[in-house]
């Protein structure tokens, strides 16, 4: 009944303002300062609620009592006030602001603007996206913003990527920033098969890039203390595109196509020169060396040019959006089909996406953010395995055929034939995840409102491989029946629910005084089924349960809940002088019951000093800001679910075997507890100033951040006698600090041409400052991660490459010269004691930087990205590139370039050398430098005239464009031809910068267009 | 309008409330796949799945499977290695390294399955279960004391010089009571190496517990009584104890539960011939792969690393055979080696008692060595428990087609547990035990190979002395 009365109550009201305010109804249209109709511009009622948006002509109509003041403002242009007087129609030009210092930032549970933002944030904008046509919504970060570190770990379409916010804050735990999208963290754990290498598949995959309207990337513990026990690697904010209410409808139709091919491919031997060096050999009295070249084939496979292609890909996106008087929305779908460059790996994804805004009343605003991803990727292996196309195309020996006289494949071979793994056999991933958050926002009062949110983010993952009798017969050698199949099907369902209440007044107009308190509770769910069998009657029985003998049938499920409650706190004076606090506590299952829950903070000041009345008089300096803060935020990647309980349990950790015996179940202890398993901390100081100068054509930001990581995750070893080798434990500690640099200049401004350049570098040393209980080294304590070549060392960085130093061939005796530990040449290294620190797989500076042009019409920019000072390693190496191996493995063409007499300068050692054989070893010969200049894209665009479109009642903009990704990369490194420079076949942040033959970066060459209606 | 807005305050604040109030609970959650200490010890099934796992855990190949042979082969004079990797290289050139990763994994098998037996063993006596009577929990704590001992009796083999050396006052391995359970810090557990007479001593006294609370049984995969009197009787043959030792080997044959099997056909499987034998089946999950399995099995099926010694086919083939024997050769040539081609395409002869899969059984104490133990205890103690030394051993030859022997004397009896036994993993400890050489004359480490030079034993493992301060400057001398 109450409700009823309230209802009746606001109807007079609304009756009674509209009798006795005497409103009419003004009309106009808002142009720039060319006089070209600017849409979506916001026509506000001062001190009221009332408002409208221009619509595309940039027509508005609005009802307004005379004398009441009606503000329009837009992004990126001044806000201009006007009061209402006689006539019905009020026409208004905006000025393009001179900066951008209004435009709203996105930070934790809110909002600010970069004026008065004194968090460390790197914002990145549609503009600065909207036309860089990416596959994946990370490759967007590339190179944008200071402080972001974006490795692709290979060219292989759904490959992970390696991104690190501030240098590596955890070595054992995980190094991912938190990915939230439009208020959903999302769950980022690997539910795929590891096809070789340890990188997975890209955990964002699933967002299409287009939906994308900002990133927010938070860096220091001011931005990230309010997401506390998960903010320590970063956050990265991700805000999906909307809608403007009282607009017209907008329908976006964006298409391209593009080729591409595979970049950096080494040399190798042909079958002619195989037989040729492998005769020579024969001559000299080396190692698999023949006695006449016709011992082998002349003809053969050439195998790289088979795992090779052109790869032929699609992507359209439809949108629509606009909005009424009450609702505004975001529709839109998309559709890619992508061809990478090596043969086998493909991807398919279809996408939907509905973000709905929808004021119900004056108290009431609720919105609706849904999407909704199939992928279908068809996989290949990578790395390590001889399933990997380019490792088995390098590995293969040249004579090798792929087929028989009658056309069929073959596989008589030590290393598989991959052409005919990649015709025969199934290895795909199919995904389908939703993501979506429901809210509603309840304002009590001016200035103060209550938002409840409930988000989902639900991926079902079904990988399947079937490998076929050609690739797998039975272990007696094809009598009876093999081949096998596997299916692993893992649901990921995450719920979250947000409650906050927020606070914004201003006070005596120059008090601000803002707040957030909120709670939220986050629940994750993994049902995993992994089923396996083998010994198929026929390639065409696909699936598992045809296999005659089971093989694996698992099914297993972990729940995770993390709780949260949060505060932050900010005032300013007058806008020049801003503080700001927060607060979190989290507790989450899978910490130890002893330190469950963690408390984190922040504190962070600000003074724009260019508000004081003192510096009105300096024109040239637009902006000038100093801002510090300090506080800490968690990293909570510290493994499975469980990882600080004591259990027994029947499978066995790391063997396909149970501790059943004799068909009994058996359980024994598989993992130690230890009650105090908690988090590891970063405390962050950050010092920055932003200076603008002249009317901001030029923004200067620089940065300062010192974060140091305490209780960091260490698998401590502990005598065996507990029955554990190690246990986990927050024992170590490290440091990031360094420098970051934004530089944004707008060098030409004129009616015809402008061109601005964005330039951002960082500046990053990682150093491990302890690791109590690692074992120790001449060189200090030290973590390394099975099977790497590098150290985490205390005292020095995370990755050193820890290595025999390789001299190179001696001109005169033509053996292989190595020095050991103490600097002494010798032919005879020892690979275990004679290691020295060599190298470093983290960079000492990268960056990017973007220049932008237009011309009448046309658009031009291009974006490079950089990385100097960081060593990789070249695995593969001791395969391809160690000559003694030849027998079993094609080698490069570099093996050729051998020495013959005294006073040779040759890559490889004499033919039968007793030092052939070290190339198999691991050295700094496969060592480089893996400082490299990208240029990653570049686009040319041309946008139809107005003049043209003005007849067409249909389309309001066509733009047509053509972009080249990875057109070109500049190495640091003489000796890298036939490598890319940009690699790491691992995530683990203690194994960097390796490969073995990851696949080189894409390049790729697009055209498309995009119309709208 | 102001009290519908406290209304919804109030609901808020009730909502809110309730949800912080039920947040804490959620936070407690439990793995469904495994489960933790408190779990396992309240439930009479979960402790039975540990006792179960004691055997589960010694089928790792590094525990009761495969590499124990290959680490009492490949230094005695039984096996030859020629395979590449140098972590078995060393060892065969008596050039190991306290690095050495072969023989780190007994010491960290050994450990682990002692301290899942330390759980059982210590938290057994206090749990209180519905239906788990008394005795009900003796007998699963009289099993798990055998695995104890089985498990300290390996790492002595392993790590101690032998009881002949110096009396037993050698340094052994750090003996371990308690579970490193949820309460433990890992510093509790920094102990030095007891001496070997302690770990026998304990041993000892956890295989008579097992024998007191044990019952006889017909089921050999898993301890029983005859099984802990036949490892008993192991150990004291190993000190010389003969009367103890014949008088356990005596009542382990007169137990009517085994029996002495006619011909070689038991191997890879679960006959009465094994008192003691390890069920390994391919549901149970697949542990070999880098042990005897792989490496002692001819190519293609295994690599075909490591085979009989010269010295041991040379003793096979010198055997005088029996009449009857139409084979024409030691039947065990026929029955349990088999010829192949080694690693480098020699052909060699292999053992053909454990697959290149190691999923089949393998006998770990059989019969047969009751025998041996009996007539051994007898000849050199004098003494006449059950049969004569001549006897039994007349039985074992005649097995393999060999004509008896009209006395026996020690060396007869060596060289018979050479042939019986080749590559199970007990010749190492048969020559240590007698004061003899580990190498033959003639064999390039024969000088490193005699009796007490330090590379007869094994390293303790260089990562245990670092993460252990009690252990530093216990090392095995000569590492």
């Amino acid at each position: 009944m109450k409700v009823h009365y309230y209802k009746f109550l606001m109807l007079f009201f609304f009756v009674c303002s509209i009798a006795f305010a005497q409103e009419k109804t003004i009309s106009g249209t808002v142009t720039d300062d060319k006089g070209l109709p600017l849409p979506g511009v916001n026509v506000l009622i001062e001190n009221t609620n009332r408002g409208t948006q221009t619509d595309f002509d940039g027509v508005y109509t609005i009802s307004a009592s005379r004398g009441t003041v009606i503000s329009f403002s837009y992004v990126g242009f001044e806000t201009k006030q006007l009061a209402v007087g006689d006539s019905n129609t009020i026409n208004v030009k905006l000025i393009a602001a001179a900066s951008e210092l209004e435009e709203i930032v996105l930070v934790g549970f809110g909002t600010s603007t970069e004026k008065k933002l004194i968090q460390s944030i790197g914002t990145i904008r549609t503009s600065a996206i909207e036309d860089i046509p990416a596959v994946t919504a990370q490759e967007l970060l590339q190179g944008q913003t200071s402080g972001v570190q974006f490795t692709q770990s290979s060219g292989v379409l759904g490959a992970a990527n390696v991104i690190r916010v501030r240098g590596v804050s955890s070595l054992n735990g995980g190094s991912q920033p938190l990915i939230v999208i439009d208020g959903v963290p999302l769950s980022d754990d690997i539910n795929t098969f590891n096809n070789g290498g340890n990188t997975g598949l890209n955990p964002i995959s699933d967002l299409n890039p287009q939906d994308i309207a900002s990133f927010s990337v938070l860096k220091d513990a001011a931005a990230t203390a309010i997401w506390g026990s998960r903010g320590a690697n970063g956050v990265i904010l991700i805000k999906t595109k909307g809608g403007r209410k009282n607009s017209d409808t907008r329908i976006n139709l964006d298409a391209w196509t593009s080729f591409t091919d595979v970049t950096d491919l080494t040399d190798i031997l042909s079958p002619v020169q195989y037989a040729q060096y492998r005769f020579e050999r024969g001559q000299a009295g080396a190692s698999s060396g023949i006695g006449a070249i016709t011992d082998i084939p002349s003809d053969g496979t050439d195998w790289l040019d088979a795992v090779t292609r052109t790869g032929f890909s699609q992507n359209y996106n439809v949108s629509a959006q606009g909005g009424g008087e009450k609702t505004s929305f975001f529709i839109g779908t998309g559709y890619s089909d992508l061809e990478g460059g090596i043969i086998g790996n493909n991807l398919r994804r279809i996408n939907g996406r509905v973000n709905l805004d929808h004021k119900a009343n004056d108290w009431l605003n609720l919105g609706l953010n849904l999407s909704v991803t199939n992928t279908l990727n068809d996989r290949i292996n990578t790395e390590n395995t001889t399933f990997a196309p380019l490792t088995s195309a390098y590995l293969i020996r040249p004579f090798i055929q792929s087929r028989d006289e009658n056309g069929n494949f073959i596989n008589n071979d030590f290393i598989q034939n991959i052409e005919a793994i990649e015709a025969l056999q199934v290895n795909q991933s199919e995904s389908t995840r939703v993501i979506g958050n429901m809210n509603a926002t309840v304002t009590f009062a001016d200035g103060l409102n209550y938002k409840a949110s409930f988000g989902i983010d639900r991926s079902q993952i079904d990988n399947f491989t079937r490998i076929p009798e050609l690739i797998d017969p039975s272990a007696d050698g094809g009598t009876t029946p093999g081949g096998n199949a596997q299916n692993f099907i893992a649901n990921d369902n995450r719920i979250i629910t947000d409650h906050t209440l927020n606070f914004n007044r201003v006070f005596n107009g120059v008090h601000s005084l803002g707040a957030v308190a909120g709670i939220s509770y986050q629940e994750t769910t993994f049902n995993t089924i992994n089923v396996a069998s083998e010994d198929f009657l026929s390639d065409d029985l696909r699936n598992v349960s045809n296999g005659a003998v089971p093989t694996l049938t698992v099914q297993s499920r972990e729940k995770r809940s993390l709780y949260g409650a949060f505060g932050r706190v900010n005032y300013d004076y007058k806008g020049k002088y801003l503080v700001e606090g927060s607060f979190r506590r989290d507790g989450f299952s899978r910490f130890g019951v002893n330190r469950r829950f963690g408390n984190f903070w922040s504190a962070a000041a600000g003074w724009v000093v260019s508000e004081e009345p003192f510096m009105e008089d300096i024109e040239e300096i637009s902006l000038l800001k100093f801002r510090a803060s300090y506080g800490t935020s968690g990293n909570d990647r510290i493994g499975g679910s469980f990882p600080s309980l004591g259990l027994f349990g029947s499978a066995v950790p790391l063997l396909p075997a149970t501790y059943n015996y004799n068909g009994s179940g058996g359980i024994a202890p598989i993992q130690a507890g230890n009650a105090d398993l908690t988090y590891e901390e970063s405390a962050t100081l950050d010092l920055a100033f932003e200076l603008g100068l002249f009317q901001n054509r030029i923004n200067l930001n620089v940065n300062y951040f010192d974060k140091k990581t305490t209780d960091l995750l260490l698998n401590v070893p502990v005598t065996e006698i507990t029955g554990f080798a190690t246990i986990t434990a927050n024992a170590g500690e490290l440091k990031n600090s360094g420098w970051e640099i934004g530089l944004n200049t707008k060098n030409i401004i004129t009616d015809n041409f402008t061109w601005s350049t964005d330039f951002n570098i960082s500046f990053i040393d990682t150093e491990v400052t302890s690791l109590p209980g690692a074992n120790d080294s001449p060189e200090g304590r030290f973590i390394q991660a099975a099977g790497a070549r590098q150290r985490a060392i205390e005292g020095q960085s995370t990755n050193n490459f820890y290595l025999v130093r390789y001299v190179g061939v001696n001109p005169q005796t033509g053996d292989a010269e190595y020095l050991d530990r103490d600097g002494n040449v010798t032919t005879t290294p020892n690979f275990d004691t004679d290691r020295v620190v060599v190298g470093d797989a983290l960079p000492d500076f990268y960056g990017g930087i973007t220049n932008t042009f237009t011309y009448k019409d046309f658009d031009l920019s291009f974006l490079m990205s950089f990385t100097y000072g960081n060593d990789i390693f070249l695995d593969g190496l001791r395969f391809v590139g160690a000559p003694d191996r030849v027998g079993t493995f094609n080698q490069s063409v570099d093996v050729l370039d051998y020495w013959k007499q005294p006073g040779d300068n040759a890559t490889y050692p004499r033919l039968g050398s007793p030092t052939e054989n070290l190339y198999r070893q691991v050295s700094t010969f496969q060592l480089r430098d893996g400082s490299f200049l990208r240029m990653r894209n570049l686009t040319f665009g041309y946008t139809l005239p107005e003049s043209l479109l003005k007849n067409s009642k249909l389309f309001k903009k066509i733009r047509i464009y053509a972009t080249g990704n990875n057109l070109f990369v500049i190495k640091g490194d003489s000796n890298l031809d036939g490598f890319d420079p940009e690699v790491t076949d691992d995530i683990n942040p203690l194994i960097q910068g390796e490969t073995f033959f990851t696949a080189p970066q894409a390049r790729q060459f697009l055209l498309g267009t995009r119309i709208t209606f | 309008m102001k009290t519908i807005l406290k209304t919804y305050k109030i609901l808020l604040l009730i909502g809110v409330l309730s949800f912080v109030y039920s947040c804490d609970d959620e936070l407690e959650i439990s793995p469904e796949d495994s489960l933790t200490e408190d779990v396992v010890f309240s439930s009479e099934f979960a402790i039975r799945g540990a006792l179960t796992g004691l055997y589960g855990q010694a089928r790792e190949v590094d525990a009761l499977n495969g590499n124990r042979y290959a680490l009492s082969g490949i230094q005695s004079d039984e096996l030859t290695f020629v395979g590449s990797f140098t972590s078995l290289a060393d060892l065969f050139e008596y050039a190991t390294q306290a690095t050495n990763t072969i023989t780190q994994e007994p010491w960290d098998e050994g450990y682990e399955i002692i301290n899942n037996a330390n759980f059982i063993i210590t938290k057994v006596p206090d749990v209180d279960i519905i239906d788990f009577t008394e005795e009900e929990k003796a007998l699963v704590i009289a099993e798990a004391k055998f695995m104890r001992a089985m498990m300290y009796f390996e790492m002595a083999r392993v790590y101690a010089q032998p009881f002949q050396f110096d009396n037993g006052n050698n340094l052994c391995v750090p003996i371990s009571k308690e579970p490193f359970d949820g309460g433990a810090s890992p510093t509790d557990f920094d102990l030095p190496r007891d001496n070997l007479s302690a770990v026998h001593a304990f041993i000892i006294q956890d295989l008579e517990d097992a024998i007191a609370g044990l019952p006889v049984s017909t089921d050999n995969t898993r301890a029983s009584k005859s099984t802990a009197q036949a490892l008993l009787a192991r150990l004291r043959l190993y000190r010389e104890e003969w009367s103890e030792a014949a008088t356990l080997a005596n009542e382990v044959i007169n137990s009517g539960s085994y029996e002495f099997a006619s011909d070689y056909s038991f191997y890879k499987t679960l006959s009465d011939e094994s008192v003691f034998v390890l069920a390994n089946t391919a549901t149970d999950g697949t542990f070999g792969g880098s042990g005897l399995h792989n490496f002692g099995n001819p190519s293609p099926a295994g690599r075909g690393d490591l085979f009989y010694s010269e010295f041991l086919v040379n003793a096979l083939e010198s055997g005088v055979l029996a009449p009857g024997n139409t084979e024409g050769k030691d039947l065990r040539l026929v029955q349990a080696a088999i010829p192949g081609n080694d690693t480098n395409g020699v052909e060699e002869i292999f053992q053909n008692k454990i697959s290149a899969t190691g999923n089949d059984p393998l006998p770990i104490i059989r019969i047969t060595e009751m025998y041996f133990i009996r007539a051994e205890a007898n000849l050199r103690g004098g003494l006449s428990v059950g049969d004569t030394p001549v006897n039994d051993i007349n039985l074992i030859r005649g097995r393999a087609g060999l004509a008896d022997l009209v006395t026996v004397t020690l060396d007869d009896i060596l060289n018979e547990r050479l042939k019986e036994f080749a590559s199970e993993g007990h010749r190492r400890m048969d020559l240590l035990r007698n004061r003899l050489p580990l190498r033959q004359a003639g064999n390039p480490q024969f000088t490193l190979a005699g009796f007490g030079a330090d590379k007869t034993i094994y390293p303790i493992p260089a990562n245990q002395i670092n993460s252990n301060p009690a252990l530093q400057g216990q090392q095995n001398p000569g590492y």
